[in-house]
């Protein structure tokens, strides 16, 4: 009994994280976050044609052409497909791709990231904590 | 006749917890690596996982928690704070990952309108995710070197170990 209430507990403070960023997103706030963030070039601009500042504009009817696969796409509830854009080849031709040595790499690169940050933040502890206890030692009495 | 089980120590589980979810967390930062199936299993997975593990620490968050204004300590205080980031990054990677689903929640008939802005979240969260843990990890060295030592290394090794010291001991009384 304890460990369901404990369970409810968990899942009632996910669900108002939840919340908070369904609301943050209705509000347009993420969205303009994003969009500032360092991911605008990958999501407007590549993937719109003609979308980037200093490219060359492409023709109207291919931004229309773009447009209309994109409605289509989400009317049919399918993940967006348009043909040149960095959606398929991501995960392969139907998205759900299988093992890949790029795939091998990114894990290499993260778990050297973690050790990297977990190296030098138990490295600065240990510092600090010798720090202060010097400091107490070399203290008048 | 009365037969004694032999518990298990609280610390063997959790470390064997925490390993797992370190395993899983990372394999689950590269979906190209295992394949989107995979990677959207082994993530839901991993969410039950971690409700286990802060079931685990329960007393920890309702301790830091009544103290947190009052007589914490810094140190818990600073983990406070991270594990409350960590939680809310947590829960937003793996929201944002059932709303951009492409395996397992069609597979359960759930299909949702894709949308970008999840998608980029998604990834945006992830990446904070490594470092989050990173620090996590950090600040729980101490203890983590602790139980290594005790439920692994000293099982494993001091045994070898201690095996000569035995035999020296029965050849000193002979
Ligand atoms: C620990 C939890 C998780 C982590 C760390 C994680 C991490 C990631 C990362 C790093 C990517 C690549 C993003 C990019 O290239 O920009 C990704 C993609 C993806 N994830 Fe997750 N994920 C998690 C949970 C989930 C869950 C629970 C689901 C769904 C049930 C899911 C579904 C997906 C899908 C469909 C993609 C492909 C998105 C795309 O095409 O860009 N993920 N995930």
């Amino acid at each position: 009994m304890k460990i369901i209430a404990r369970i409810i507990v968990i899942l009632i403070a996910a669900l108002a994280v939840v919340g908070a960023t369904l609301a943050l997103s209705n509000s347009g706030a993420l969205n303009g976050l994003l969009r500032a963030g360092r991911f605008e070039p990958e999501f407007a601009f590549t993937q719109r044609p003609g979308g980037a500042p200093g490219e060359f504009a492409r023709s109207q009817g291919q931004r229309r052409q773009f447009d209309r696969a994109l409605q289509q796409d989400r009317e049919a509830g399918r993940p967006f497909a348009f043909e040149g854009s960095f959606e398929r080849g991501r995960f392969g031709e139907a998205g759900l791709g299988s093992f890949n040595l790029f795939g091998a790499f990114e894990l290499a690169r993260n778990l050297i990231i973690v050790l990297v940050i977990v190296a030098i933040t138990v490295a600065a502890t240990l510092i600090w904590q010798r720090l202060g206890r010097r400091r107490v030692k070399d203290a008048p009495a | 006749m009365k037969t004694t089980r032999k518990r298990i120590p609280k610390n063997l589980i959790n470390l064997s917890l925490d390993a797992l979810i370190f395993i899983a967390f990372l394999v689950a930062t590269a979906p190209r690596f295992t394949g989107i199936a995979v990677h959207e299993w082994l993530s839901i997975a991993f969410g039950a996982a971690i409700v286990t593990h802060l079931l685990l620490h329960w007393q920890w968050i309702i301790g830091v928690t009544r103290h947190f204004f009052g007589q914490a300590q810094w140190r818990a205080r600073i983990n406070y704070v991270l594990n409350t980031l960590f939680f809310i990054d947590m829960t937003i990677i793996l929201f944002t990952g059932l709303m951009i689903s492409e395996a397992a929640l069609p597979l359960l008939g759930i299909r949702i309108a894709p949308d970008r802005t999840w998608r980029l979240l998604h990834g945006l969260a992830s990446d904070a995710g490594v470092f989050i843990l990173a620090l996590h990890v950090a600040l729980h060295w101490q203890w983590l070197v602790n139980a290594l030592k005790r439920h692994i290394l000293k099982p494993l090794f001091g045994a070898r170990r201690a095996a000569p010291t035995l035999a020296a001991t029965k050849e000193a009384h002979s």
